[in-house]
């Protein structure tokens, strides 16, 4: 009996350590070649954003314009416990909007806004 | 509360002014279909919705501009279609938000992420249990079905202190749960369907307080606890009270997840309890008017890839006088164990395989499959 407990607990890491390495904001930049600055972000999205929902929800959003991401983080940013400050939002809207519409969309964006 | 007024009407004029050009519309639902099989029994319809069922939902967020928001949300499920969120968000800082209309108050960790899309097992947890569980009519569901949705006032906020470590806070004012005169329980049916009019002329209250602790860049403690009061009967006679503590801890990308849930609710003995209830009087010759139903649920959730794991325990138990029809005794209890996993499809799309053992003290034990695909558009 302890020896299939022990492989059932064997089994299971064996499975998560199949999931392991992979960075958990690559979703979001696949097939995307991002500057580091954006993988960055995009992990720091991954880590927020999946304490509600699964990450690729992010993916379905239906957003016309990159300023469009900034109020969308926003009203996900006050959501009951979401753990997402200020400044992190305005850094994961910069993942969001290079995820969308690119390099360009960043740049649209303008100095010093999000 | 005047101050909070004024503050509120500046955040909305605050809007106004931003110009209808950053009016923003974003569409988003999900769907879950799922097979519940009930192995053990020959027609489990008897003590369950087994068999298909579809949970829908459907919603659009509106954003005015960077204070103001509006969120309507369609469901459909085993209680047809019904609208689960109708209310504006007015936010005046991150420490002060106001929520106005229809939406589930804050309470507890789970509901949170009740969306069948936002959370790995085909059902919920048995103290949010809104009909799936096992003889759920014998137990009348579990301590506050989820989502609870309700027509009110919520104020709520956040401290943010270092990286990762914040204080929530949110209180409410609420048309509160329903029955009828002379109730023994909650009707949770009655208190969902129409008229969607507080049955009581009195609001039900109540409050959420957490705590999160970071731990690293991505890991993070969260202590919470809920509350909520008020009465349910039309002659404000029968009051309940909810509480409610939660613990997650995350590391990375696995959760540990712990509440607990508690309800004492005070029911009508009416003129003649004895020819009510199954149990007699106390020792010093009265009757309890009062029964506790309490539920927890622990489950340690994993992702492995394309899969994500949970293994799951949660359980009820109800003590106080029964009615003599109630298969229950005086004290109840149900315990289940649930071992669960998820496969991603495509996207956030995934199929939902788990298998469940129900541990109950007044009926005989059951097993239960589901099978089911969820996902968001």
């Amino acid at each position: 009996m302890r020896t299939e407990r022990w492989a059932g607990v064997a089994l299971l890491v064996a499975i998560a350590a199949c999931g392991a390495g992979e960075p958990p904001g690559r979703v979001l930049t696949v097939g995307r070649n991002p500057p580091p600055e954006i993988v960055d972000a995009c992990d720091l999205a991954s880590r927020r954003c999946s304490r509600c929902h699964p990450l690729e929800r992010l993916l379905l959003a239906h957003v016309s314009a990159p300023g469009s991401w900034v109020m969308y983080v926003d009203r996900m940013r006050h959501q009951p416990e979401s753990g997402i400050t200020e400044p992190e939002g305005r850094t994961i809207v910069r993942c969001l909007v290079f995820h969308s519409f690119g390099p360009e969309g960043l740049s649209s964006l303008g100095e010093g806004s999000p | 509360m005047k101050r909070l007024a004024w503050l509120g009407a500046a955040a909305l004029a605050a809007t106004a002014a931003a110009g209808a050009d950053e009016l923003q519309r974003n569409f988003a639902g999900s769907i879950q279909a799922d097979y519940m099989a009930v192995p053990t029994e020959d027609v489990a319809r008897k003590i369950a919705f087994d068999g298909a069922t579809i949970e829908l939902s459907m919603k659009l967020a509106i954003d005015f501009g960077p204070n103001t928001s509006a969120n309507v949300k369609v469901c459909y499920a085993c209680h047809g279609f019904e609208v689960g969120m109708a209310f504006f968000d007015i936010r005046v800082a991150d420490q002060l938000n106001f929520r106005v209309g229809r939406f589930s108050p804050s309470f507890g960790e789970f509901p949170l992420r009740h969306d069948p899309a936002n959370h790995r097992t085909s059902d919920k947890p048995l103290p949010y249990d809104m009909g799936r569980m096992l003889r759920y009519q014998e137990w009348n569901e579990g301590v506050l079905p989820a989502p609870w949705v309700d027509n009110g006032l919520e104020i709520s906020g956040t401290q943010y202190f270092r990286k990762l470590t914040q204080l929530d806070y949110a209180v409410y004012a609420i048309m509160g749960p329903k029955a009828n005169a002379g109730a023994l329980d909650f009707d949770f049916v009655q208190s969902h369907t129409p008229y969607y009019l507080d049955n009581n002329s009195r609001p039900t209250v109540g409050g959420r307080l957490a705590f999160t602790l970071g731990l690293g860049e991505s890991s993070t403690a969260s202590l919470g606890a809920s509350g909520m009061y008020g009465t349910y009967d039309p002659d404000n006679k029968l009051h309940f009270l909810i509480g409610g503590a939660d613990l997650v801890l995350r590391l990375e990308t696995v959760f540990l997840r712990a509440e607990y849930l508690i309800r004492r609710t005070q029911f009508d003995l009416g003129a003649s309890p004895q020819t009510t209830f199954r149990y007699g009087p106390g020792p010093d010759g009265k009757y309890d008017d009062y029964f506790v139903k309490d539920g927890f649920y622990t489950e340690l959730e994993f992702p492995a890839g394309n899969f994500d794991f949970v293994a799951r325990w949660d359980g009820l138990r109800r003590k106080g006088n029964v009615p003599i029809s109630s298969p229950l005794r005086s004290e109840s209890i149900v315990l289940r164990y649930t071992g669960a996993l998820t496969y991603r499809v495509w996207q956030a799309l995934r199929i939902k395989l788990s298998g469940e053992f129900y541990d109950f003290s007044d009926f005989p034990d059951e097993a239960v499959i589901h099978l089911g695909l969820a996902g968001p558009f």
